[in-house]
């Protein structure tokens, strides 16, 4: 099956992304298109839409409102699978809470509920659902499972697909000091549906690399190259860049590098 | 302990500076009366300078999402004058304030609301408009720094107004000027002069919302600073009952009213008849 090349919806670059229509051939959606974004119908009718959107947490059951909302992304966007972070942003009682994605400690009873919240979740929405981990800058000294043991667990017993964010992947592996490569290798690459490939920047905070609005480097490409000739179930390969501060010359220059990368032109 | 114990603890460390000063300082004792004694010795063993890293770049990125998204406007006008609000987060205040900052509390939005405006008032001070852009986007960044309540059920039977809804009169109408920025638009209109009153509300998702406040409405907000039954309610006020609940689940659905068990009505001068004198 023919491998899909795109990258994220910016409304503020939208006639610049429908100009690369074609060039760019589905958009992951981020956020919900203002309600008065002019471009939003025609590039509707020109990508295919991915639903990235922020549905809830798995380790907690996405219901009530939450449910609602992402059944109307799903109804608005009509995905052919809906995407989710494997990550925990707010405490079980919601009183403190990160606005940044953030990995989950890799237990055993997290772990539980995560399937258990996945499975509910896809039945819900009648998509499959691909689950995308997160990168670890800290390590927390208690008993866990890995991350490579917990996805591999999370999606046999969930029936999820995996989206793996090579630059995610990358940044575990520096700062855990292992090799990037062995870390992807560990995980279940026939579960994968979806690769993000994302830039790298200097954080001041982190005192070391994170993601970016960069074009990807040449290592990022090659592990992207690594997962897409080990995954037969690959569908589409995402140019992971979503701010309000990238450009339009950005846009093109990720999905060029990786067209070139993978050997798919447009 | 379990993995949910020890991340709750985990993200409550990272959000909040009283607590990271705790494990940073390797006490136990203190942390685990919070958090866990298990916990509380996990965390008290993680690298410390990643802790501090990460805390300080979770926070720096929690405000910087928010000034970007909440001082929309503001910041626009600015940068055509060749100055962004987003340097505030690069500079020795804002610095020293991540390392006592609270995140999503109201003190530490108040401390970057008030940078953040000290930045922009001298271009904005210098337009008509530019006080009531200040103020309504203040009031946005302000009221955003309210509880999330993700996943909660709409239960209760009476209805009383949030903690954190509020209504702002501005002197000018920025509210097309704002929604123009957020569209994106390259010509943006100019504010029209007049009062303008709007209620802006924090929905459970983290939604701020503002709406236009007529009379009505602030005098319905004013009945519902105690709990009331909308049914007594609407009786009280000659309104019909299921127009009286659509605006109630209207003003629920954006977080400006929330619904309460009944245990929680009070007595006395409080209720339905009390709401009523005060609406006519």
């Amino acid at each position: 099956m023919a491998v899909s090349i795109g990258a994220f919806y910016h409304p503020h670059l939208a006639r610049e992304t429908l100009d690369l229509a074609g060039f760019i051939e589905h958009l992951a959606m981020a956020d919900p298109p203002p309600p008065d974004d002019p471009h939003f119908a025609a590039v509707r009718a020109r990508f295919v839409l991915l639903l990235h959107d922020f549905l809830g947490q798995l380790s907690e059951p996405v219901e009530g409102d939450a449910l609602e909302r992402a059944r109307r992304l799903v109804t608005l966007y009509d995905p052919p699978w809906v995407a989710e972070h494997l990550q925990r942003v707010h405490t079980t009682a919601a009183d403190a809470f990160v606005d940044y994605v953030f990995p989950p400690l890799y237990t055993a009873d997290l772990l539980a509920d995560y399937v258990r919240h996945a499975r509910a979740l896809q039945a819900a929405l009648g998509r499959p659902l691909i689950l995308e981990p997160i990168p670890t800058y800290l390590h927390v000294p208690a008993p866990q499972l890995g991350e490579a043991a917990f996805v591999e667990r999370f999606l046999a017993e969930s029936g999820c697909g995996l989206l793996l964010d090579v630059s995610h992947a990358w940044l575990s592996a520096r700062y855990a000091g292992r090799s990037a490569r062995e870390l992807i290798l560990a995980l279940p690459l026939d579960r994968v549906v979806e690769v993000h490939v994302a830039g790298v920047e200097d954080d001041p905070d982190l005192a070391g690399p994170w993601i970016g609005t960069a074009v990807p480097t040449a290592e990022l490409l090659d592990l992207a190259c690594l997962v897409a000739e080990r995954a037969p179930g690959l569908r589409a390969v995402t140019f992971d860049a979503f701010s309000t501060a990238l450009r339009a010359e950005t846009l093109r220059a990720g999905v060029a590098v990786i067209r070139t990368a993978l050997g798919v032109p447009a | 302990m379990t993995g949910r114990s020890l991340h709750d603890a985990l993200l409550r460390v990272l959000t909040s500076a009283r607590l990271r000063g705790l494990a940073l300082a390797g006490d136990v004792a203190a942390l685990g009366a919070e958090v866990g004694h298990a916990e509380a010795a996990a965390l008290c063993a993680t690298d410390p300078a990643r802790l501090g890293g990460l805390a300080r770049f979770m926070g720096r990125h929690f405000f910087r999402e928010r000034i970007v998204r909440l001082f929309a406007a503001g910041r626009r006008v600015a940068r055509e004058s060749g100055r962004d609000p987003l340097r505030v987060l690069e500079g020795p205040a804002f610095g020293a304030f991540l390392d006592s900052a609270e995140l999503g509390s109201t003190g530490s939005a108040e401390t970057v609301a008030r940078l953040v405006e000290d930045e922009l008032a001298p271009v904005l001070g210098a337009v008509g408009w530019g006080p009531a852009l200040l103020a309504y986007e203040g009031a946005l960044f302000r009221a955003e720094a309210g509880p999330r309540r993700w996943g909660t059920a709409r239960t209760g039977t009476m209805a009383v107004r949030a903690a954190g809804a509020r209504v702002l009169t501005l002197a000018w109408d920025v509210t097309p000027l704002v929604a123009a920025v957020r569209r994106g638009e390259a010509t943006l209109p100019a504010p029209g002069a007049g009062p303008a009153r709007l209620l802006i509300a924090l929905g459970a998702d983290g939604r701020v919302s503002a709406a236009r406040c007529s009379d009505g409405l602030a005098r319905l907000l004013d009945a519902l600073a105690e709990p009331q039954p909308p049914a007594a309610l609407a009786a009280a006020l000659g309104v019909p009952e299921a127009d009286l609940r659509g605006a109630l689940e209207g003003l629920a659905g954006i977080g400006a009213v929330e619904w309460r068990a009944a245990a929680a009505a009070p007595a006395g001068d409080s209720g339905p008849a009390a709401a009523a004198r005060e609406l006519r």
